[in-house]
């Protein structure tokens, strides 16, 4: 045991900096994917379709999803600049391709959970005067949110656990900090359990803020 | 007035135009209750989801005074006509006071403060003092009903169209519905209802008009014809569609 802190001891700060890498590509991937996923999912929704706009978001999300994410990781890094004419480091790589990923999914949740508010919701507000955008605002928005939040989570919790792909573009996330512990230190199974338990620690605080906000969002109690 | 002109409408049903409703040519009068009383699918519905323009796709006009509806602007169009749904759908993350005070917020652009003063006042007027601050969920059919009509006149809308409005109603909360359109009607509010309730249609006879098939086949109006009691109701009404609709064989 007393061995096992003393690893500990020694790996901290390593530890700390690739936790703090994860973290923050976790973060602003997570904000990507939310934006531009509630966008695409709202574009391509039954009351709010777009002719031939929508059609295209639809196949963005279709590609998004029918891509592994390492795959996508690779053409962000190594294709991308080619196209756009200069290099991303692997940090906004890493970024860029866990939230276009991770938005095809956020897109179908939105898309499914705004077609599930009654229709006569829409024509309610229709009925006071609201235009299409303010329905949106106002009405559907705050109730699709109730809705989907359960699903975002998955998401965000699988948005999580993708972030050890990015160590294969040279980010020195948590599980790389861990695989390069265990061939300095030569001890794989309090290592990599410690990194098991990092993870979970912070899944489970997205569980607990997750089940938090529902509780707040509940209408009335048992709603 | 809300004058239709040749309504009709058709929707598609496995490839064929199928016909909703044929020819309808009516007068609505201010400050009057018009029933629309039909049985299922005789049309009821659609023409009132027309009248709101919740469906655009007819043909024939729809006309508030001289202003064809179908080209009016959503704000004028919520301050001449209020519609409540069958299910009343209120918004279920609101409470009545927002669900209330938020379409006055967003069309008049006064503060808040004065748009939940004037919702408060409204919904105390149809005895919702106690629920201001409650979620929809919270409160009875009835209920949840006073606050969509309150919600539908916060625009004070000239006619108010309601559909089925006494479906999930006991006949207590009928009866209070119908003091309160009653008391409403008296302020000036029109009301244009679907229903095919019969005991309802009975107490609150007026002008009626009755439908089949997407036709209005018969037109009363009682208090023109000068009714004024049960029996000179049932004399009026014998040998007519809507005497044996709200009477049954046994009145002729």
């Amino acid at each position: 045991m007393d061995n096992y802190f003393y690893l500990l001891a020694r790996s901290l700060p390593l530890v700390i900096k690739g936790l703090s890498t994860t973290l923050q590509v976790f973060f602003f991937a997570s904000c990507l994917s939310m934006i531009l996923g509630t966008c695409m999912g709202v574009c391509s929704s039954n009351r709010l379709k777009i002719p031939v706009f929508s059609q295209m978001v639809e196949l963005i999300t279709f590609v998004l999803r029918g891509i592994p994410f390492y795959v996508q990781l690779l053409i962000v890094y190594f294709v991308l600049p080619d196209l756009i004419g200069f290099n991303l480091d692997p940090f906004a790589a890493s970024v860029i391709a866990l939230g276009l990923c991770s938005s095809g999914y956020v897109a179908q949740l939105v898309r499914g959970s705004i077609n599930a508010i009654p229709l006569c919701q829409w024509e309610a507000a229709f009925s006071l005067g609201y235009s299409r955008a303010r329905s949106l605002y106002h009405i559907i928005l705050p109730q699709m949110f109730r809705i989907v939040l359960p699903s975002f989570n998955n998401e965000l919790d699988s948005l999580l656990k993708s972030t050890s792909v990015i160590s294969t573009i040279g980010m020195l996330e948590l599980t790389r900090v861990g695989m390069n512990l265990v061939s300095r230190e030569m001890e794989p199974v309090p290592i990599y359990l410690t990194i098991a338990v990092i993870y979970l620690l912070f899944s489970g605080l997205l569980n607990i803020t997750s089940k938090k906000l529902e509780k707040r969002l509940l209408y009335v109690k048992g709603y | 007035m809300l004058k239709v002109t040749n309504l009709t409408q058709c929707k598609d049903k496995q490839g064929k135009a199928f016909p909703i409703l044929s020819d309808i040519s009516i007068e609505f009068l201010p400050g009057r209750i018009s029933l629309l009383l039909g049985k299922s699918g005789s049309g009821k519905t659609s023409l009132l989801r027309c009248l709101a323009q919740l469906e655009k796709n007819y043909e024939g006009s729809i006309h508030y005074k001289e202003e064809d509806l179908k080209e009016m602007p959503a704000i004028k169009r919520c301050q001449r006509i209020g519609f409540v749904s069958q299910s009343y759908a209120l918004f279920p993350h609101m409470s009545c006071i927002e669900n209330c005070s938020q379409p006055i917020t967003i069309h008049l652009g006064i503060s808040k403060k004065q748009a939940r003063e004037q919702a408060s006042e409204l919904l105390i007027s149809l005895g919702m003092e106690k629920y201001l601050l409650s979620k929809p969920q919270q409160l009875s059919g009835g209920q949840q009903q006073r606050v969509a009509i309150a919600r539908a006149l916060v625009l004070s809308p000239s006619f108010l169209l309601l559909d089925e409005p006494t479906s999930a109603l006991d006949p207590e909360n009928t009866d209070l519905f119908i003091g309160i359109i009653k008391k409403l009607q008296q302020q000036g509010t029109g009301f244009i209802i679907s229903s095919q309730d019969m005991s309802f249609a009975k107490k609150i006879l007026d002008r009626v008009f009755f439908l089949e098939n997407g036709q209005v086949m018969e037109h009363h109006s009682m208090i023109e014809n000068g009714v004024d009691s049960l029996v000179q109701e049932k004399k009026q009404l014998a040998g007519t569609r809507l005497g044996e609709f709200l009477y049954g064989h046994a009145m002729l």
